[in-house]
């Protein structure tokens, strides 16, 4: 199943579940999927460095200026020496949620007036470094920022990868969950088709 | 032979009794028959003595009844020249009456012996309840039915209301043992059944103590009775709690560590995967890879290290962990 915004208004918010074998592919649907709507996206990666993100992104020859960065991967596995990169902005440390929040308030900031999408992607490598209440209380803050700033926003989950208390409550912050991929491990091909 | 009360409960005054009248009844056989040839009427007075006899001592007062007839009739026959037949028939009559009352007798003492015996083993009976009833550790509360009133208690039960016992007899039982309003009796007003069900008492401070109850129909004198059993819960309602904590806890604990090590070492093993794809199909720099699989390896020792602070939660949560299993867990 290829994911579409093109169903849905603006400004909602969204959980998709995707298996743990899709979840990169997931990210680069998503982003087409918003691109193609005449959003600008933010990325919020604790996954894949942003560089090989933009290669992605490039391979699907999808505008760069439209995308920005929170990069909270890159310093962490390749040092402070990193040079800067066009619309992204780096942490430190994927467990920094301060920092994280930061780098958030400023992109949107930067992207003020604009029709703007945040994918956070995602929860479950933010696990590795956050405690579950904590992440959920740093959705929370997601959620209400993208709220007060009548944006749109896509948190990525592996699914099952969630204890389903935890899950019920980040959908309490949502407007809907969209499960991608109720076939687990089925690999599904990255399309330019929405 | 206790059959009557004073002054006849003593033997002496017993045989001294029968030997006063023996010895009136002789003297009237002198008098009566001998001197004045009466032969009738005065025998009556014999039935005094032989009615009384016959009760104290039953059949051995056939003897003085037959000794009495043997005398009437020889002091009529040979002294007084009277016909056999009459006085014959009059000491048969001594020997019948004393009998028959010495028969009814027997059997007066043997059903008051039995009496006796039956109210010894009942006084023994209600001693062993009574006994029960106030070292049982089950509280047990009688209650009257048409009023709902405690009609008796139990130290048990007293212990754990925790009110003095006169304060609880003749008050209503929804004050202690049921929290139930007036005219909602689960037994009397509804038809419910408990049998060994998990209730509330309410104690002297007004606190709900669990209790497990049951609530039999007894009979009291012939009347109908409640008879309310219970048994205080509250250590193995606190051991429950604390169980089911514990296994709240355990399942937490189950739970982010499935979050925070099963997935994420999915994700990084499928990140580890399409790194290895790209690098067949040359796509990323000698640095992307470097940085790329330093973020893995990064990755996997904050799971580690994750094992390690959930560890640590499980052994503060838990204090029955041996040294050596908490030096284990640590390191």
């Amino acid at each position: 199943m290829i994911f579409s915004l093109k169903d849905t208004t603006e400004n909602e918010l969204f959980i998709v579940l995707a298996s743990a074998a899709n979840i990169r592919n997931k990210n680069i649907e998503v982003v087409k999927a918003a691109i193609e709507n005449d959003y600008y996206i933010i990325v919020v990666t604790t996954n894949q460095l942003a560089g090989i993100l933009k290669k992605n992104y490039d391979k699907q020859m999808l505008p760069e200026d439209k995308i920005y960065f929170v990069d909270a991967v890159t310093k962490y596995a390749a040092g402070t020496n990193v040079p800067p990169m066009k619309n992204c902005r780096f942490i430190t440390n994927p467990g920094n949620l301060t920092d994280m929040g930061i780098a958030i308030t400023e992109s949107i900031k930067e992207l003020e007036g604009k029709k703007t999408c945040l994918l956070l992607d995602s929860i479950n490598s933010m696990l590795i470094y956050i405690p579950s209440h904590n992440i959920t209380k740093f959705i929370h803050f997601v959620t209400n920022k993208l709220r007060i700033h009548n944006l749109s926003g896509i948190f990525l989950i592996v699914e099952k990868g969630i204890a389903p208390e935890v899950l019920s409550q980040l959908t309490t912050f949502v407007d809907n969950v969209i499960d991608e991929d109720p076939v687990p491990d089925k690999v599904m091909p990255v399309s330019g088709k929405v | 032979m206790n059959g009557f009360s004073t002054p006849f409960r003593d033997e002496r005054m017993k045989i001294l009794t029968l030997i006063i009248l023996a010895v009136i009844c002789i003297i009237l056989e002198i008098l009566m028959h001998i001197y004045l040839g009466v032969s009738i009427g005065y025998t009556h007075f014999f039935y005094v003595l032989l009615v009384l006899a016959a009760i104290w001592y039953q059949k051995k007062a056939v003897i003085l009844a037959v000794f009495l007839a043997i005398t009437h009739i020889a002091v009529g026959y040979y002294i007084v020249g009277e016909s056999i037949w009459a006085p014959a028939l009059r000491g048969a009559m001594f020997v019948i009456v004393t009998l028959l009352v010495a028969i009814l007798s027997e059997e007066l003492e043997g059903s008051r012996k039995q009496l006796v015996l039956e109210k010894e083993r009942l006084q023994e009976s209600e001693g062993k309840l009574k006994v029960i009833f106030d070292s049982i550790q089950t509280g047990i509360v009688i209650v009257e039915p048409e009023t709902h009133t405690i009609v008796d208690v139990n130290p048990a039960a007293i212990q754990l209301i925790g009110v003095p016992k006169d304060h609880i007899i003749g008050t209503g039982c929804h004050h202690f043992i049921c929290p139930a309003d007036t005219g909602k009796c689960p037994i009397t007003d509804l038809g419910y059944e408990i049998d060994n069900a998990e209730r509330f008492l309410l104690n002297g401070k007004g606190e709900q103590v669990p209790i497990i109850k049951t609530v039999t129909s007894i009979s009291i004198n012939g009347r109908k009775h409640l008879l309310e059993s219970f048994m205080d819960i509250s250590a193995r309602k606190r051991a429950e709690a604390r169980l089911k904590e514990t296994n709240d806890r355990y399942i937490g604990y189950i739970k982010e560590a499935a979050m925070r090590l099963k997935t994420p070492v999915q994700v990084v093993g499928q990140n580890i995967a399409l790194l290895g794809d790209g690098i067949t199909l040359g796509d990323f720099s000698q640095e992307e890879i470097v940085s790329q699989l330093n973020l893995q390896v990064l990755n996997m020792e904050q799971i580690q290290q994750n094992i390690r602070d959930l560890n640590e939660t499980i052994i503060d949560g838990f204090g029955e962990i041996s040294p050596a299993s908490k030096k284990f867990l640590m390191e």
